[in-house]
């Protein structure tokens, strides 16, 4: 029987591809094969009855390196795909991997066809989500998929879980230092209001969360506001590299319209954008686009609202 | 040191053009360095500065249009000359479809013929189509270590201490040179080239090779088949913000029209 390895860090990742990897075995008569890097117990507990055979790696020194490793154990002569969830770490293993086994991949895989001779379709977003790329793809592949896209059919039963020993692997860690998180989850909020380069110092972002507070929305932000400048964390970070938004309303001020920051504001059912520059891209995708300073728009939005609340 | 700069010419998702099919148009869409591919190009400049050596330009057609395009290419491969990279060569060829593994498979045989470098440093990914594998596949083609979405390069001694930014935390690592990185958008700030530095540009060596020159193939494994554009479901109504009052309450009724907001 053809394999699907499905790849996390944790249980947790697991869970977040194991939907997308059920689907393709179970278009293609395959078995689910589950390997994390941590979480004995807990990941037979995530894979239990989806999966036939799981495995926790045991080993010490680097994420990726140990997870190519445990690839190219588990994946067998009859692998038909190996998908993970969109993380870092993980669409590097699987980009090694891969390329060492001459297979091809593709991420954030959006959607997956099984074509009559045997080869499959595979659909992505393109051009910062303006566009759709479809591939024909000869198995076995690769894809990583967006955490969660594909909704994970309940585990249940109990399955043993296979330690996995790779040993030492990757190269030598200096040091981890955690980032400032605030907990806030902007990808989940119904509003976002989101800040750009167009705010002059930090404390202006005052007005964003103002306006947000009135709204009843999460305030998210573009890369710079995060990376650059520090100003908010990343966790409030909107971007094809960060956090994907999919909110009823999301209104972005004084955000130029970068293609990495819309990629992810792109399933925002509406946008209202306030921008001096009328020439910004951003207008380009919004429903309403006002033109004209935030230091005088967003102030008379408060006011607006205020007026209405009261 | 030798240095390589994995450069994309990608295509401007903000200037797309789209054919009557609903295809994005491969002929018409401008095309220029990827965004963040001029942070891989400033990278590497920083540390030719720092540690002395040689910056080649490496890159690989994904859009095809070799012949009708060829100058848009060559106008990308001279601004990273502008930049300060010492040379340029390009693997050129309809046969390339943006198929990830292909792409890195043809940079790979580009960097063997050239004698093979010690640093190699692409982006995290690309403006058009942000795969972000082509670091790492190289590095496994190669059969070097690979370090992905790094930071900060800071040489030490004869190695270097890289910073990898991940999704939860900042992870700082020991590499020895030869190796692949890929490094992200704050790595660096890419300075833009001054009009001496472009018209020097022209001089540099700027060469184009084909798979054919370079003794490889397309795996044959995946093909792009299409790339739609996405029909804008955008209103793309315009609310005039000169008088403020009055541009915050249209905003407001419209978005409570639509339902999205209480008011």
């Amino acid at each position: 029987m053809s394999r699907v390895v499905v790849a996390g860090r944790n249980p947790q990742d697991v869970s977040s591809a194991i939907g997308f990897a059920k689907m393709v075995a179970d278009a293609s008569g395959s078995s689910v094969v589950a390997v994390a890097l941590s979480g004995g117990d807990e990941l037979g507990r995530a894979v239990a009855g989806i999966a036939s055979e799981a495995y926790a790696i045991s080993g010490s020194g680097h994420a990726p390196e140990l997870m190519l490793e445990a690839l190219g154990r588990v994946a067998g002569p009859d692998l038909y795909a190996v998908v993970s969830p969109a993380l870092k770490d993980l669409t590097d293993a699987l980009a090694r991997f891969s390329a060492g086994a001459g297979i091809p991949m593709l991420t954030e895989v959006t959607e997956f066809a099984r074509g009559a001779g045997g080869e499959v379709t595979l659909r992505r977003a393109a051009m910062a989500g303006r566009a759709v790329a479809e591939y024909s793809v000869v198995p076995p592949f690769a894809a990583t998929v967006a955490p969660g896209r594909f909704p994970a059919p309940q585990p249940s039963g109990t399955i043993e879980v296979r330690r996995l020993d790779v040993g030492a692997r990757g190269p030598e860690v200096l040091g981890v230092e955690p980032k400032r998180r605030e907990g806030v989850d902007i990808s989940s909020a119904d509003i976002v209001v989101g800040v750009g380069r167009g705010f002059r110092s930090k404390e202006d972002l005052s007005l964003a969360f103002r306006l947000a507070e009135l709204l009843g929305a999460a305030v998210g932000c573009s890369r710079p506001i995060a990376a650059d400048y520090g100003w908010l964390p990343e966790d409030r970070w909107i971007g094809i590299s960060a956090k994907k938004i999919r909110p009823k309303l999301y209104v972005a001020l004084g955000i130029s319209g970068a293609p990495q920051h819309m990629a992810g504001a792109m399933d925002s059912k509406l946008i209202a954008a306030v921008n001096k520059d009328k020439n910004a891209p951003i207008f380009q995708y919004a429903d309403y686009g006002v033109i004209g300073d935030l230091y005088q728009v967003v102030p008379a939005l408060i006011r607006r609202l205020e007026e209405l609340r009261r | 040191m030798r240095i390589a700069a994995l450069v994309k010419v990608a295509m401007d998702p903000n200037l797309m053009k789209v054919e009557p099919s609903g295809e994005v148009s491969l002929r018409q869409t401008a095309m220029a360095i990827a965004e963040y591919d001029r942070n891989a190009v400033q990278a590497a400049l920083d540390l030719r500065d720092k540690l002395g050596g040689q910056v080649a330009a490496l890159s690989a057609s994904t859009w095809g249009m070799s012949s009708e395009r060829r100058k848009d290419y060559e106008a990308a491969l001279r601004e990273a000359l502008a930049m300060g990279v010492d040379e340029a060569h390009m693997v050129l060829d309809d046969s390339l479809t943006g198929v990830p593994l292909d792409t890195a498979r043809a940079l790979a045989a580009l960097a063997r013929s050239l004698g093979g470098f010690d640093v190699y440093i692409a982006s995290e990914g690309s403006s058009d189509m942000v795969s972000g594998q082509v670091a790492p596949m190289l590095a496994a083609i190669l059969g070097l270590p690979a370090f992905t979405y790094v930071k900060r390069i800071e040489p030490e001694g004869g190695s270097l201490r890289l910073t990898r930014d991940l999704e939860d935390a900042l992870e700082t690592l020991r590499a020895s040179p030869p190796l692949v990185m890929s490094v992200t958008g704050e790595s660096s700030k890419p300075r833009l080239p001054t009009l001496m530095q472009i018209r020097r540009a022209f001089s540099k060596p700027l060469k184009f090779y084909s798979l054919a020159d370079l003794g490889v193939s397309p795996s044959g494994r995946a093909r792009r088949t299409a790339l739609r554009a996405l029909v804008q479901k955008r209103k793309n109504v315009y609310i005039d913000g000169s008088k403020p009052d009055e541009a915050a309450s249209k905003l407001i009724a419209a978005l409570a029209e639509e339902g999205v907001i209480r008011a």
